[in-house]
């Protein structure tokens, strides 16, 4: 009977122990042992799909809190993970106001935008996406991507598939996720009929996400005459595609996303086309390129891999530093949300084709540049292309969200 | 000519479901079980064998294929056994239900391994057959969809004749029909029933590997084809190997006809469970309400 108690009350002192380490290890900040009052920012992201812009940022904290954070103070971070749920979105949303965050860094997610923005407007906070997705990432007034979105990298694929690779008859199967999506889609197309003359011969646009087979998808391509197929999606998704449309006989070339960007995506397509990707930012797997060193060290040093999101996400929490570091006085999210709101100097970055500002203004779309890449035809690795895409240069038309 | 094309692309799809379904019916048959888990043992050993590449960079391409796929059965087959030998050992007497049950627990606890092992993300599988093997205009009928329906009618040709001429089928259908007087007859009923988890176990391993990454290519999408793989091995009420392999097929065109109409597609996903339901419905037909209740 005692013995019994004895081992009762065993069991939950290290029940109770295993529940409070296990808090604690889950527990994602940033903090260092350095002594001021941390200054707290957070993320919302859908790390299903992006787990690697929060994780970038938060390597790049963790140095600048080695190196002696913000006069003192050190950065912690706190990542909550949407799940791509508009629900779970808007609650994370909240929590992350409720922890007293100055600021939201590096988040990167299918719905964040559309579902917090007026949230954020209205707590007078701000938002420096990682990887910005949906069109109100790109249309109102709080929210600064440092990624140039999937509306400008489609209009820059088509562009560059137009223009620089002489298609004239491009079939397009992209993936909407909603009617503002699907409308900034169609905005940036007409953008780039309007300076292109060209039209597509096809568009699809009835992909889901997480779709099971694309077979359905590719046969119906097969019917259009289609000298190059366009296919907007996120890299796993145009594996599979991909693989669909060989495994039916189709090896014509293909124009995808930047999200496609990545050493993964190369080691594990199948396909015998050329495949065109103009990158969001400087093409870290060119040999040649100096842009990305400092880059690729930080996410080498705190295991991250490397991805176009990583880009993102630390060149968010760079611009994040930079902007905190004009800030006298407090950090609040006042002071955080009014130093960002009166940039004048744009900041430069090597890895990025625009320099980057916040600013006033209803809208941000301050990454317009991308940078051709290609796999060719039954190979796995990158080749570099360049020059840069410049929005401005090329015709390019900011989203608007009606 | 739209509506054609898709339909032969959606057959090549149902060679996959119609192997499944013969995975199934053998098993139920056989070992009095309806095994949920026989796709997730197979796409758990796929994802394992890719694991064994950063290995094997010295080797030549083929035989680093050839290496890979060989750990793939491999590694299926032995997790299959170590499901069969589960069942055997605690299960031995219990009822069909409870024994399918288990399965469920096992590939909801496959599912799970398989995020902490791999990640939710899709993995680099790399098929093992690419392009189509005819064409004619447009249609295309793909390799796989013909290598998976080969594999279908092989494993069913074979168990027929195992199971019809050689004193093992013999054995094997003593246990299937009368387990206890096969056991008492000096039958080694554990381990016949273990070589058939692990020879099917093997053969899902094989598919998959085949596959590889051309439809979506994680975890949850690869392991829920037990679905439609379900559904096939109804159309043959779990009994019939020729039934389950129409059935694959019917399946898969079903789903490839529907994606010829692009307003209507998302019902490609809900062709299985109306063939579920439907089968379901018609085994019912001569029941009375309440007296089937």
């Amino acid at each position: 009977m005692r013995n019994n108690r004895i081992t009762l009350g065993a069991t939950v002192v290290v029940a109770a122990g295993a529940l409070i380490m296990s808090g604690c290890a889950a527990d994602s900040s940033g903090s260092t042992p350095a002594t001021g009052d941390p200054i707290k920012v957070a993320a919302l992201s859908g790390l299903t799909f992006f787990p690697e812009a929060p994780q970038a940022v938060q390597a790049v904290f963790d140095d600048y809190n080695d190196a002696g954070g913000f006069k003192g103070q050190p950065l912690e971070y706190t990542v909550f993970d949407d799940k791509t749920d508009p629900a779970v979105s808007s609650t994370a949303a909240k929590d992350a106001l409720d922890g007293g965050a100055v600021a939201l860094v590096g988040s990167s997610s299918l719905l964040d935008c559309a579902v917090n923005h007026t949230t954020w407007e209205d707590n007078n906070i701000v938002s420096l996406q990682g990887t910005g997705v949906d069109p109100f990432c790109f249309s109102t007034p709080n929210i600064a991507a440092a990624n140039a979105g999937p509306y400008f990298d489609t209009f820059a694929t088509l562009y560059d598939g137009s223009e620089n690779l002489g298609f004239s008859s491009i079939c397009a199967a992209i993936v909407p996720d909603d009617e503002a999506g699907k409308s900034a889609y169609e905005q940036a197309i007409a953008a780039w009929s309007a300076a292109t003359g060209q039209e597509l011969a096809y568009i699809d646009f009835s992909l889901t996400r997480g779709q099971a087979s694309y077979a359905g998808n590719v046969a119906s391509l097969k019917g259009e005459n289609c000298d190059a197929i366009m296919v907007g999606e996120v890299g796993p998704a145009v594996t599979a595609f991909l693989g669909e449309a060989a495994n039916q006989g189709l090896s014509l070339p293909v124009l995808v996303l930047t999200s496609c960007y990545s050493d993964e995506f190369a080691a594990g397509v199948t396909y015998g086309g050329d495949i065109h990707v103009p990158a969001e930012f400087s093409p870290y797997t060119d040999p040649n390129d100096e842009s990305n060193t400092d880059w690729a060290a930080v996410m080498d040093a705190h295991a991250v891999p490397k991805t176009s999101f990583a880009q993102g996400g630390y060149l968010a929490a760079k611009y994040f530093i930079a902007i905190l570091e004009t800030i006298d006085g407090d950090v609040t999210r006042d002071s955080f949300t009014e130093a960002a709101k009166a940039m004048t100097e744009p900041i430069e970055n090597p890895m990025v084709g625009t320099p980057w500002i916040f600013g006033e203004g209803d809208a941000h779309q301050a990454n317009r540049s991308a940078w051709p890449l290609v796999i060719e035809a039954n190979t796995n690795a990158w080749t570099s292309l360049g020059p840069w895409l410049i929005g401005d240069d090329i015709g390019w038309v900011d989203t608007t969200t009606g | 000519m739209n509506f054609i094309v898709a339909l032969v692309v959606g057959l090549s799809a149902g060679a996959l479901y119609a192997v499944i379904g013969v995975g199934l019916t053998l098993m139920s048959v056989l070992t009095r079980v309806i095994n949920f888990s026989i796709v997730a043992v197979g796409v758990f050993g796929a994802f394992l064998s890719i694991r064994a590449l950063p290995l094997l960079v010295p080797a030549a391409p083929e035989v680093r294929t050839a290496i890979v796929v060989v750990v793939a059965v491999l590694v299926a087959a032995i997790l299959s056994g170590v499901l069969g030998w589960i069942e055997a050992t605690w299960l031995a007497e219990a009822s069909t239900t409870a024994r399918s049950a288990v399965t469920v627990a096992s590939l909801l606890m496959l599912i799970s391994l398989s995020f902490v092992l791999f990640g939710s993300r899709p993995q680099p599988l790399r098929p093992l057959l690419i392009g189509p093997a005819f064409v004619a205009g447009n249609i295309a009928v793909t390799k796989v969809g013909v290598a998976l329906l080969i594999t279908a009618v092989v494993v069913a040709v074979a168990a027929w004749i195992v199971i019809r001429r050689t004193p093992l089928g013999v054995r094997l259908r003593a246990i299937s029909d009368r387990q206890t007087a096969a056991e008492l007859l000096g039958v080694n009923v554990k381990a016949l029933q273990i070589g058939v988890w692990i020879v099917v176990g093997g053969i899902m391993g094989l598919c998959i590997s085949i596959i590889g990454n051309t439809g979506a290519a994680d975890a949850t999408s690869m392991i829920t084809l037990v679905i439609p793989g379900a559904a096939a091995a109804l159309v043959g009420a779990f009994k019939s190997l020729p039934m389950a392999i129409v059935g694959g097929l019917l399946v898969g065109a079903f789903q490839g006809a529907l994606t010829a109409f692009p307003s209507i597609t998302l019902l490609r996903d809900w062709i299985p469970i109306v063939v579920i339901i439907l089968f379901l419905l018609w085994n019912q037909r001569k029941e009375v309400w309440d007296v089937a209740r």
